[in-house]
């Protein structure tokens, strides 16, 4: 009997158990989290060369605090120094950081597609709420006066108003500001893909903070992203993840969320994403989520469709040129284009519509 | 002619016991199958802790031991508690405690900061994982 048994055993595992055997030996797993750029990034990197994985980590880095620094909007760096020129109306020297002009070029493009939703020439309003102060130890959180948010606000800061000429930057408006963090983080990662792809890297993936993007695959595998449930982040016995999805190579998502930053002052959360019609924080969604080749256009638009919120969002999608879309309202409703909920896979039960993003229609501007 | 022989003996050889033990095996077989591959509940499941401070190298803990993790970061100490299969910040050196509300880590891939004292802490599973969350920390 034993052999037999035997015999059967074996025949039965070496059925079952082959597929465990993986069909190709896969590349190396490199992995880095850095502190850097105000939040925490996450390099994954996939190659049989451990040298250049380490050489092209370690650029990432160099880089991600070198342009932190320069486009930090209050600091000492490039563009803190505009920033200080521009509070006083004065224009600037000259300008030898070329990385500014084409953040600036390129978010009045966008901030145009985006009927000034995304509007990165608020610093004076976004200051006036202090979420740069998240991090430090003294600081007390208090509502700005309602008299100074009305008062920036009938100045309507534009980056219409920012001016270039000769490498000077001025500006047209004394309330203009300059502050990329809905922008930067996006110009940021696209540009770490291009420095990967010089290290000869074709498969890695960069997080800043759960806005991500990916080159290549996992091994021939697409990368598998879950996207965080905004109603259950502090609930642990709910599920914390709402939906999967699978991102193939030079795909980016962009998530813009109230649970990200914010205050708590006296049982109401004020988070970080400023809408530019009222000077307060955007009302109506929880998170969005888009999905595009372009990390930085991902950056603009999730914000921009945050503040649009449940109803204006398709208008603002369809202007910006953004297909994928997924957005969470604040009564629990998950509101996707019909591209996004043919890539998207739900993992909870919830009330969802499916909006065609319609074209030819005009869009109304804003008052 | 073979497989007479070898239905003959097995006839001779089995017992209902072997019999018991062979379906107990497939039905194990079976299930384990069904478990690994098919079953959606364990999607992104973690079974490790990351814990790393700044740039070091981080520091592993398995998920299924409840404990409690006191590490030293730039600005103070960060404890941080492991309990049943979920981790979190109970308690970190910074003033707003962004890290401390965040609350439970549950899927793999999940990560949560204390970017004043520049220590994060990661969860990893062995399948099923997710590559990374998207959405802040």
């Amino acid at each position: 009997m034993n052999s037999y048994f035997s015999f059967l055993c074996t025949a039965f595992l070496t059925i079952f158990l082959s597929a465990c055997q993986p069909s190709e030996p896969g590349k190396e797993v490199y992995q880095q989290q850095l502190f850097t750029f105000g939040t925490l990034v996450d390099i994954t990197i996939l190659s049989d060369d451990s040298e250049q994985a380490k050489k092209a980590i370690n650029a990432v880095s160099s880089e991600f605090d070198r342009l932190h620094s320069l486009w930090h909007p209050w600091n000492n760096g490039v563009l803190g120094q505009i920033n200080k020129k521009l509070a006083l109306s004065e224009p600037t020297e000259i300008i030898t950081e070329q990385s500014i002009f084409k953040l600036i070029e390129d978010s009045k493009s966008l901030s145009e597609k985006s009927n000034g939703l995304f509007n990165p020439a608020i610093g004076q309003l976004v200051r006036l709420w202090q979420f740069d102060k998240i991090e430090q130890d003294d600081y007390q959180f208090k509502i700005p006066e309602p008299k100074t948010i009305q008062d920036l606000l009938a100045q309507n800061p534009q980056m219409q108003d920012i001016l270039i000429q000769a490498q000077q930057i001025s500006s047209n408006n004394p309330s203009t500001l300059l502050d990329f963090g809905a922008f930067a983080k996006g110009v940021a990662i696209e540009k770490m893909i291009q420095l990967l792809k010089t290290y000869h890297i074709d498969n890695a993936l960069i997080n800043a903070g759960g806005d991500l993007k990916v080159l290549g695959s996992k091994n021939g595998k697409a990368w598998r992203i879950g996207i965080k449930n905004p109603a259950n982040v502090h609930d642990p016995a709910k599920q914390a993840i709402i939906a999967a999805i699978n991102l193939n190579d030079n795909e980016t998502l962009f998530t813009s969320g109230n649970y990200e930053r914010f205050f708590e002052f006296k049982g109401k959360r004020y988070h970080h994403i400023i809408d530019p019609r009222t000077g307060y924080p955007a009302i109506g969604t929880q998170s969005v989520t888009v999905l595009t080749q372009d990390a930085a256009l991902a950056d603009a638009a999730s914000t921009a469709l945050f503040i649009a919120g449940p109803k204006l969002w398709p208008d603002i999608a369809k202007k910006m040129g953004i297909q994928y879309v997924m957005l969470i309202s604040e009564d629990n409703k998950v509101y996707m284009t019909p591209a996004m909920a043919e890539r998207v896979e739900l993992l909870i039960e919830t009330k969802t519509e499916i909006v065609p993003i319609i074209h030819n229609q005009p869009v109304k501007p804003l008052s | 002619m073979q497989l007479e022989k070898i239905l003959t003996l097995s006839k001779e050889l089995l017992k209902p016991a072997d019999i018991l033990i062979m379906i107990s095996a497939g039905l194990l077989s079976i299930w384990l199958y069904s478990f690994f591959w098919f079953d959606n509940n364990q999607q992104g499941k973690a079974d490790t802790l990351l814990v790393q401070f700044a740039e070091n190298l981080p520091q592993e803990y398995p998920l299924n031991q409840a404990r409690l993790i006191k590490i030293q970061g730039h600005i103070g100490p960060s404890l941080i508690e492991i309990k049943q299969g979920k981790a979190r910040f109970i308690h970190s050196a910074c003033r707003n405690k962004f890290c401390v509300f965040h609350g439970w880590l549950s899927v793999s891939g999940d990560t949560s900061a204390c970017l004043p004292n520049r220590i994060s802490i990661t969860l990893k599973g062995t399948r099923n994982q997710y590559d990374a969350i998207a959405g802040g920390q």
